[in-house]
């Protein structure tokens, strides 16, 4: 059908089928911004384009429904190199972060003034109704508004930090942001050529089978299929997918395709055909057998005795002895502790021993995962969407037995990753494709797939013991967590690990154990997830301490306040709560726990609770929760950074870290012309490419600012050093004379100076010392921590067992924050992602391991109607010695405080302990109904 | 697939009436087009209908079939439960394309507005078998015969009252209760409660012994409840059970009998 419409005020004529959906069409136009978050399911909105001024899902519109209209996309609204002003306010708002949903934001906020030129808050949240983002927290797009209508800029909206610096602590544009509100080419799938093999996965229907046979001869024959990948020809290596530094603490126990199947999904064949559908159809004519074994579901079906085993030793090798026994269905185990927990509870006046429990929650990027591989000189080239593009390249490069060299990994913008990018999910299997191939093959995964075989958050049964004295000391503190691994074991050890490393250091509390154990189960394969363990067992730790402070009638503020850890103390504790191996026992270098709940106590204190006035069966409650992270993985990780002065005094810093969206390249742009003395302007970052940027362990464990920004910071100095003593030459003078000035200079007097554009070209000249290159190198045996306290009030109705959070107060210490409206960003996107994660968000099974709920139509997340009515984040500044402009991480911090607030608030107001997530009204209500 | 966009509705239900084949109607296209695009032979499109307005006349409000979700709760004389109904259909992209045509036809298992208009006894105006004819909203849906070519209400003669619950923001609505009186001399007439939600199809229960010829003010909140509670089929689903949307519906009843109690 002839189908004719204005695009971006371009007439356009083109022949279609009637059927044909507008998304992939005006993708074929070159419309890169009409993002796919979701299975066209209508949810996600991050397809939207303008049609007729209309707000419009472009995946719900077929053809002929924009004959005769006007569209307009993002790539319609800057005018040449000007970018439009509302592009340019969502950059000053810090509202950019990996950018996905953007495109379709900035079109709503357009439909929006169109219509109202100066908007209520009412009509600003509606126009976003409809578009779904995880990374925000949505909060700053308000300010957009601000900016738009009030002229204020991003400054106006935090304070600024680090009196005497110029660029770190202040607002800075992120260094990204314009391409993303442009919709340049920026993600996987915006680079994908037309000849490429696409890849249908076949997947086990069974929990627990092993192929008898598989019979690829006619799928094989069917034109367009280029290879089928069976257990029989994939690699033989074992590895694990985990993107962790090597040896990992995860078990190898899988190859790329296995002919034993261990979940609902796990891979029987992949087809690569030289169409989706093809690929699809070729899929189904692949004919196979299986013999079925009986399944576990749970940690107490796994570990009973008897249990069918799922991984045998030889097929589940442990390269770091991480306690496991999968004869026993034992991925791994570790305990330890200080002190006499024994003693500690017989010193107690009251012990309580309580049990929590927590499902899988998938992180849902609004982004899926992505991988586009081709050949390139007898390489293999990856691009794709990952958090550990170097880890990548060395678990492909085993699978394949090449050498690292031959294999280059470069991370394209990541659409969101929050840990389910962090291993190789899908790289494994592109890799293996185009190397047996030579062929280009592109992997997009749906978000059925997403949701179902990628990684989630991981099940914990957490059973907390503590015991305390009348006067509010705690006395002992011992935490069991028992994990599911699912079906292979990635991050077993380090997610349960991190729920006792991230919580009992708070405390200073003399005795304390713990015990961690994972076990392989039949169920999808959960993972890392932002937070890492902490957010479910700071829940635990919070709700067993609420209910000490209750029985004791201490106030749960003053109890925390007696307890916890201040700057200075050592944290023995550490030394045990190793990743695979003895961790590093460390002193507290900064600890901004107790300024953080002071600020929140002034506002904490002056919010109701008790019966609504107005609102018949409805209570109101207050609680509060507090935290604590890493800043990466000392002893364990590795960053590394280059700076090369160009030719014009300018800069290019190369750093291994991969970006995702959270502003880590630009924070290491910040720290290097910061120490530089230039302008932002003069620094360009080139990151995560294997083959042009040094090595660095990737985006996970909260290390992007502390291992990645001060492996910038290294090589800047280095940079500093080497300006100094080029410039001593060339001016004559001795280095000791020679300061680097603002804006890119240096001087040795008033009179005698050189700048950096003069340096560069007599370094760079034939009679040169050469091109000024530097490196830095981080490693550390130093993690400093951050800490926060989160507040919440929420409305509980006892008729319903509905909750609403009304009010939210967060306050972080990161340190130094570095860029402080992304860094608040980070902070209202976590909790905003684990109010969901406490209330409503969780797969549900059938109990023979289908999922019921693998879409958004099913698993709701939070919209920002769903914002609480008064929701705040602040930073303080706390300076840590460590590196001189220390942030210490932020957004996985974020994540451990919602449930534990909330839990606690629902208890003041309600009177009851909830002991699982998700906080259902069924639960409420059974909850409420064993009370009385 | 071949694909007409008529002028005419009779013509629309010809092209949809030809034999041997699946030929579908197509308004908005959320159903429609939901996940892939429509298995059908033909699609007829209705936007050319002429189908797309509001009117106002004599007490009554007619909203074209092809009018959306979105302008229904945008139009100033639209009566308030409708607007309110209308403005929490899910979020802004859904409701500027998904029509009243199709909310009326769609038979999704979940409806903001079907409540309402079953409490306001809307009228619809079909084209069936080449003529127009008008009938009531709650009949047509038994049978869903012939094309929707507009929705009539008369919000003057009816007191109308909607409550909406949902699990977040962006989720579609877990229950939606109406209630619809009339009013004679204070005292209430013909009282209708339609709950979405609770089963996979809309439920009309007429409460009439519970609170007819009563003033709204004398309504007992438990009686009606029960009253209406034990005509209603209610299923569990994945995001809450039976108990929970009975226990919504329960809270939507007393909210609408104290709002109900102001007039
Ligand atoms: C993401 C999403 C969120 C949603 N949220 C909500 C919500 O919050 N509340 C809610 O109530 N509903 C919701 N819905 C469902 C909603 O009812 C429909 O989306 C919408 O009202 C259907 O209208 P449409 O114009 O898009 O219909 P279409 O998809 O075009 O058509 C739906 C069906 O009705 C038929 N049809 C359409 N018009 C006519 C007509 N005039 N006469 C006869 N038959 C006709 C079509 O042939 C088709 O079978 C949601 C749907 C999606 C996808
Ligand atoms: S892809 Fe269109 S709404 Fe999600
Ligand atoms: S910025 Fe919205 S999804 Fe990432």
């Amino acid at each position: 059908m002839l189908i004719r419409f204005r695009l971006n005020g371009k007439n356009i004529s083109i022949d279609r089928p009637v059927g044909r959906k507008v998304l992939p069409i005006l993708k074929e136009l070159g419309i890169n911004s009409v993002r796919k978050g979701c299975d066209e399911e209508g949810k996600c909105g991050n397809c939207s384009i303008l049609l007729d001024g209309v707000l419009t899902n472009s995946c719900m519109l077929l053809a002929p429904q924009i004959d005769g209209k006007e569209i307009l996309t993002v790539e319609g609204l800057s005018d040449g190199g000007k970018l439009h002003p509302i592009q340019k306010a969502f950059i000053e708002a810090g509202v950019v972060q990996c950018g996905y949903c953007t495109p379709a934001q900035i079109l709503a906020a357009k439909a929006l003034l169109d219509r109202k030129k100066d908007p209520p808050k009412e009509d600003i949240a509606d126009a976003f109704s409809g578009i779904l983002c995880r990374c925000t927290g949505y909060k700053q797009f308000y300010n957009v508004f601000e900016i738009l209508k009030h002229g204020k800029k991003g400054s106006d909206f935090t304070r600024e930090y680090r009196k005497g610096y110029r660029i770190v602590g202040k607002e800075t544009p992120k260094i990204d942001a314009e391409q993303l509100v442009r919709a340049e080419d920026s993600f996987v799938e915006d680079l994908i050529p037309e000849n490429v093999l696409h890849v249908h996965v076949l997947r086990s229907p069974h929990p627990h089978a092993e192929i008898v046979s598989i019979d690829t001869e006619r799928a094989e024959k069917l034109p367009g299929v280029e290879y089928i990948l069976t257990h029989k020809n994939s690699p033989k290596t074992y590895y694990t997918q985990a993107g962790q530094s090597y040896p990992e603490p995860s078990p190898y126990d899988r190859r790329v395709i296995n002919r034993k199947m261990r979940f609902i999904g796990d891979r029987v064949a992949a087809v690569a055909a030289d169409s989706p559908e093809t690929a699809l159809k070729a899929a189904s004519m692949i004919k196979v057998t299986y013999r079925l074994l009986k399944p576990v579901f749970s940690i107490d079906e796994a570990r009973a005795k008897g249990a069918p085993v799922i991984h045998k030793r030889d097929t589940s090798i442990d390269p770091l002895d991480i306690g496991g026994d999968p004869s026993k269905n034992l991925v791994c185990s570790n305990k330890g502790g200080i002190g006499d927990v024994g003693k500690g509870f017989d010193d107690a006046d009251i012990v309580i021993e309580r049990t929590y429990s927590t499902g899988h929650i998938q992180h849902t990027p609004m982004e899926p995962h992505t991988c586009y591989s081709y050949m390139h000189n007898g390489r293999l080239v990856i691009r794709t969407s990952v958090q550990t593009p170097f880890h990548v390249r060395r678990i492909v490069a085993s699978i394949l037995g090449l050498p690292e060299s031959k294999v280059r990994v470069v991370k394209e913008k990541v659409g969101g990753g929050f840990g389910a990018k962090q291993d190789a999910g899908i790289e494994d299997l592109a890799a293996t494709l185009t190397y047996r191939t030579g062929k280009p093959v592109y992997i997009r995964l749906t978000r059925k797939e997403e949701f179902l075989f990628t990684r989630t958050r991981r099940p914990l049964r957490i059973k907390v013991k503590m015991g305390a004295t009348k006067a509010g000391k705690i006395t002992a503190i011992s935490i069991n967590i028992a994990a599911d691994a699912g079906a292979y074991g990635p991050h077993c050890l380090t997610v349960p690990m991190n729920g006792c490393s991230k919580t009992l250091p708070m405390f200073k509390c003399d005795n304390m154990a713990y015990e961690v154990s994972s076990y392989y189960t039949n169920n999808i394969v959960p993972g890392a997830y932002q937070g890492y363990g902490v957010p479910q067992a700071n829940f635990a730790i919070h709700m067993t301490m609420a209910e000490i402070a209750g029985k004791l009638g201490i106030d749960l503020i003053e109890f925390i306040e007696k307890n916890i850890v201040k700057t200075g103390y050592r944290l023995e504790i550490l030394k045990q709560l190793g990743e695979g191996k003895e961790g590093l026992a460390q002193k507290i270098s900064s600890c901004g726990l107790g300024e953080c709940i002071e600020k929140g106590r002034k506002r904490y204190r002056g919010w109701k609770t008790g019966k609504s006035r107005t609102k018949a069966n409805v209570v109101t409650g207050k609680g509060m929760a507090i935290m604590m992270q890493g800043s990466g993985i000392p002893g364990i990780d590795a960053a590394n950074a280059t700076i090369k002065m160009l030719g014009d005094g300018t800069f290019m810093l190369f750093v291994g870290g991969a970006d995702l969206g959270t502003g880590e390249d630009t924070v290491a742009a910040k720290i290097a012309a910061e120490e530089l003395q230039i302008d932002m302007k003069s620094i360009a970052v080139t990151a995560a490419d294997t083959d042009t940027t040094p090595f660095d362990k990737g985006s996970y464990a909260s290390s992007g600012t502390f291992f990645t920004g001060s492996a910038a910071y290294r090589a800047a100095s280095e940079m500093k050093r080497l300006i100094i003593s080029a410039a001593a030459a060339v001016l004559d003078v001795g280095p000791g004379t020679l300061s680097l000035r603002y804006p890119g200079a240096v001087y040795a007097s008033k009179s005698r100076h050189i700048s950096f554009k003069d340096l560069a070209i007599a370094t760079q000249s034939g009679t040169g010392c050469g091109q000024l290159i530097a490196s830095g190198a981080f490693t550390t045996d130093k993690s400093p921590i951050p800490y926060g306290a989160h507040f919440a009030q929420v409305a509980v109705n006892t008729l319903t067992g509905k909750v609403d959070v009304l009010k939210y107060y967060a306050i972080q210490d990161c340190g130094v924050p570095i860029n402080p409206n992304l860094a608040k960003g980070q902070v209202y996107g976590a909790v905003m992602k684990t109010i969901g994660h406490t209330f409503y968000e969780v797969l549900k099974f059938d109990g023979k391991g289908n999922c019921l709920n693998p879409n958004f139509t099913n698993y709701p997340i939070p919209g920002i109607c769903d914002l609480p009515e008064e929701f705040d984040v602040d930073l303080i500044e706390v300076s840590d010695p460590i590196t001189p402009y220390v942030g210490k991480s932020i957004s996985e911090i974020a994540c451990n405080g919602a449930s534990a607030a909330i839990g606690i608030a629902i208890n003041d107001a309600a009177g009851i302990w909830l002991d699982s997530w998700p906080f259902t009204p069924d639960k409420i209500i059974s909850a409420l109904k064993e009370k009385r | 697939m071949e694909y007409f966009s008529p002028k005419k509705p009779e013509e629309a239900e010809k092209i949809k009436n030809r034999q041997g084949k699946k030929n579908v109607y197509l308004a908005g296209g959320t159903i429609l087009n939901w996940k892939s695009c429509p298995s059908a032979d033909t699609l007829i499109d209705l936007k050319n209908l002429g189908l797309d307005r509001i009117s106002v006349s004599g007490g009554r409000i007619n909203i074209g079939a092809t009018v959306t979700v979105q302008e229904i709760a945008d139009y100033p004389g639209t009566p308030g439960p409708l607007a309110r109904a209308a403005r929490t259909f899910t979020g802004r992209n859904i409701r500027g394309s998904a029509t009243i045509g199709g909310t009326v036809a769609g038979g999704f298992f979940v409806s903001n507005l079907l409540p309402v208009l079953i409490a306001y006894g809307a009228e619809l105006e079909i084209c069936l078998n080449g003529r127009r004819k008008k009938t009531g909203l709650r009949e047509w849906l038994d049978k869903r015969k012939g094309l929707v070519c507009a929705v009539t209400i008369k919000p003057g003669s009816r007191n109308v009252f909607v409550e909406c619950e949902k699990i977040s923001a962006i989720d579609f609505p877990l229950i939606v209760t109406a209630a619809g009186f009339g009013l004679k001399n204070g005292k209430i007439s013909d009282p209708v409660i339609a709950v979405s939600g609770a089963a996979a199809r809309i439920a009309v229960i007429r409460v009439s012994g519970a609170i007819e010829g009563r003033k709204p003010g004398e309504i007992d909140r438990e009686f009606l409840n029960e009253s209406v509670q034990k005509d209603l089929r209610v299923t569990d689903n994945v995001k809450a059970s039976a108990d929970i949307k009975r226990r919504i519906i329960k809270e939507h009843i007393c909210r609408i009998m104290d709002e109900a109690s102001c007039l």
